[in-house]
């Protein structure tokens, strides 16, 4: 195939010699990772072993943090400093109250646009919005990718507090969020 | 060829004439991936700009923020602690290595071997895992920070990497044997994709690619940043000018990396992550070239502030896009068979061309 | 070329305050009397010490051309790009000296419609770069061998960017999106009384 390569017999056999110990050692060390501890993964598993799970701190799906004492039960303050940092304008908040009773009314936040690039959790004052290692959300519509209050709701029950490495806050310093008004 | 054609790494247009089996010229049909990167960032501001800065070249995600995070601390004249800086060498090293582990698989499935590309991702999956232990996603980490990373590494992670530097060279000379020696691939690639140093002058090539063609050009060694200048490692270069030098290339620095991973293993220091920022990042009005080595050359963003908090201008000067440019030139006289060879050892990013 | 220019300035490494620096001599010697007049770099210029030269579309081919033949040559272009001041147009040409890390960057102002010569004759580099800014930013570089669009499609209107460009719905090319318009009404979510 190649143009400079020599074509008298000697030459080819020579080749055909050397492609063929190619091939064993190819073989060889095909052999060799064949006895090695595989690495696949069978999904979902049907051994009834847990599926994979992210570490935590993996920008999954999104949850609100209930907490009972707060009005609509979460620890939200509605201050929209997410909303304000998300780089894609991928949530949207209605607040409602006045004060320490500011809370959402509607938090929408449309994941088929979300990045996951977790600025949103950085950044909020009170630890409200975090993101899960729910990694199967997947569907068939892209209407169904929109997460409304009741399913972030719903998904922070099982999240009491933000799963997250030793995480660093940037900025230390915030504006109290509740003398902010919606923008 | 293309745009959706299996050995394109990406969405890529070749127009070719040819004449019976020979190529007579390439014209590379370039933008299906275009989303105007630089024009999304004159309206965000500069923390919300770093997650797009991954998606320029997805592979090297760590790289991009890299180059990013460079400008605009310099903009700011913020200086990243030791520690971090250590942190963020080590980070760009580790993508290195994934990088060229998708490039080594992705050009042995393009000269028709596949085992290889399952063995480079198993070894990639440990780097992966790492990523995700640390940066809390596993393409698009969003790790950096202006004056900082996200968080610290988490605890096993040095242990992790030790495991990885340990087990790597042995894997190395595996793939070495299974594929590099190996009669066919040789065949492929040796003498195939001549790109002569003065051509790589003329088209502005940069990276492995010029370092096959003998160019002993690294911007880590050129204009060093952070902590490269106490670093030991070697800039490989090979003289043949073929895609076969350019695999050695790639080949030997994935060595090299290990090497830096190591000597950053042993060196790093303890301390704080983050410098304290601005709540606002409000840069004096001023203009920042930085370059850093990405595993597919020289990596430079200009960026222009005019004293506001988003970008005036952002510029990234990417690799793949030079290098692409090149590419007819590699393949004048060469077979249709051969291109795709040919491309899958330039190791194009067309998140990298398109931006 | 007549023009001998009022101290054309580099700036050299700002920490701080902008200062501005005169153009060494060296380099007066060289190129001075090929840069724009009222060459002021007053905004700081590229810090870390990159000398920067600014100069008039006219100038900028024999500029370049002086600049590779030098005894240490700046034969390398790295990059290119265009930039938007508002009132004029700017082309950035980002120049290396071989491959050693030295960087140069030489700027050539221009009218929103301007022309600047093309720069492929030199380095086929300039190819792309060149035509991506002519899409980008609506300048012409004259005497290009294919001025064609490079990114986007053919028949864009509009030069995205431009300060001053409006995405224009009537040339939309992708899917509305309902939810960055109105979300609740999108999702079927009856208005309630807000608060």
């Amino acid at each position: 195939m190649r143009k400079q390569d020599d074509t008298t017999f000697l030459a080819l056999l020579g080749l055909i010699a050397e492609g063929a110990r190619s091939i064993c050692v190819g073989l060889h060390i095909t052999a060799i990772n064949f006895f090695r501890p595989s690495v696949c993964e069978r999904y979902p598993r049907r051994d009834g072993k847990p599926d994979w799970q992210p570490r935590p701190g993996y920008r999954g799906d999104f949850a609100l943090i209930s907490d009972a004492e707060r009005p609509g039960g979460l620890r939200c303050i509605a201050c929209l400093q997410c909303q304000n940092i998300c780089p894609d304008k991928c949530i949207h908040i209605t607040p409602t109250g006045k004060g320490k009773e500011r809370h959402p009314k509607q938090f929408l936040i449309d994941a088929g646009l979300c990045m996951y690039c977790w600025l949103c959790v950085e950044v909020c004052p009170v630890a409200a919005l975090t993101m899960t290692p729910d990694y199967e959300t997947s569907t068939d519509r892209p209407e169904k990718l929109i997460r409304t209050l009741e399913q972030l709701r719903e998904r922070g029950k099982e999240y009491p507090e933000p799963l997250k490495v030793e995480m660093a806050r940037a900025d230390a310093t915030s504006v109290a969020p509740t003398e902010r008004r919606g923008d | 060829m293309g745009p959706q054609h299996p050995s394109t790494h990406g969405v890529l247009r070749l127009i070719l004439t040819i004449d019976g089996e020979k190529v007579r010229s390439v014209v590379p049909d370039i933008g299906y991936l275009h989303s105007s990167l630089e024009k999304i960032a004159e309206q965000l501001d500069y923390r919300q700009y770093l997650p797009y800065a991954d998606r320029y070249d997805y592979l090297n995600a760590m790289g991009n923020e890299l180059c990013y995070v460079r400008a605009v601390e310099t903009l700011l004249g913020i200086e990243p602690t030791p520690r971090c800086q250590w942190i963020r060498v080590m980070m760009a090293e580790m993508n290195r290595i994934a990088s060229h582990l998708v490039y080594y698989g992705a050009l042995a499935i393009d000269t028709g071997a596949t085992t290889v590309l399952l063995y480079c991702f198993r070894e990639r999956e440990m780097l992966l895992n790492l990523f995700e232990a640390a940066a809390g996603q596993r393409l698009m980490y969003h790790y950096f920070r202006v004056g900082g990373l996200r968080n610290d590494l988490p605890p096993d992670f040095c242990e992790g990497l030790r495991a990885f530097c340990k087990v790597f060279p042995r894997m190395v000379a595996e793939y070495d044997k299974l594929l590099t020696k190996n009669r066919i691939f040789r065949s492929r690639t040796e003498s195939v994709g001549y790109l002569s140093p003065e051509t790589a002058l003329a088209y502005g090539v940069t990276g492995p690619c010029l370092r096959g063609a003998g160019v002993p050009y690294d911007v880590r060694r050129a204009d060093p940043y952070y902590v490269y200048p106490e670093l030991e490692f070697d800039v490989p270069t090979y003289t043949e000018s073929d895609s076969m030098a350019r695999h050695l290339v790639r080949q030997e620095e994935m060595l090299q990396s290990v090497r830096i991973l190591e000597q950053c293993l042993d060196h790093l220091p303890g301390g704080e992550v983050n410098v304290k920022v601005p709540r606002r990042l409000k840069p004096d009005p001023g203009e920042v070239y930085a370059r850093v080595e990405s595993p597919r050359g020289e990596l430079g963003c200009y960026l222009v502030s005019d004293g506001s908090d988003h970008p005036y201008r952002l510029h990234m000067r990417t690799p793949s896009y030079y290098n692409l440019q090149a590419y007819p030139e590699m393949c004048t006289d060469a077979w249709i068979a051969d291109l795709v060879a040919i491309l899958g050892s330039v190791d194009i990013m067309l998140g990298d061309v398109d931006r | 070329m007549s023009d001998q220019s009022q101290e054309p300035q580099a700036p050299e490494e700002v920490e701080e305050t902008p200062a501005v620096v005169p153009l060494p001599d060296e380099w007066q010697a060289v190129v001075g009397d090929l840069l724009a007049e009222g060459n002021s770099v007053d905004q700081g210029g590229l810090r870390r010490g990159v000398p920067e030269l600014v100069t008039t579309p006219d100038q900028v081919l024999g500029l370049l051309e002086r600049l590779r033949s030098l005894d240490e040559p700046y034969n390398r272009l790295t990059d290119m790009c265009g930039a938007d001041l508002g009132d004029h147009l700017q082309v950035l040409y980002f120049l290396c000296q071989g491959y050693t890390g030295k960087l140069l960057v030489v700027k050539v102002n221009l009218a929103r419609d301007g022309e600047v010569p093309t720069a492929t004759g030199l380095w086929p580099v300039a190819n792309w770069p060149e035509r991506e800014i002519m899409e980008m930013f609506g300048m012409t570089f004259t005497g290009h061998p294919e001025p064609a669009h490079l990114l986007l499609p053919e028949g864009w209107v509009g030069y995205p960017l431009r300060k001053d460009y409006v995405y224009d719905r009537e040339h939309e090319w992708t899917r509305p999106d309902p939810m960055r318009e109105d979300p609740e009404q999108a999702l079927g979510l009856e208005e309630e009384d807000s608060e």
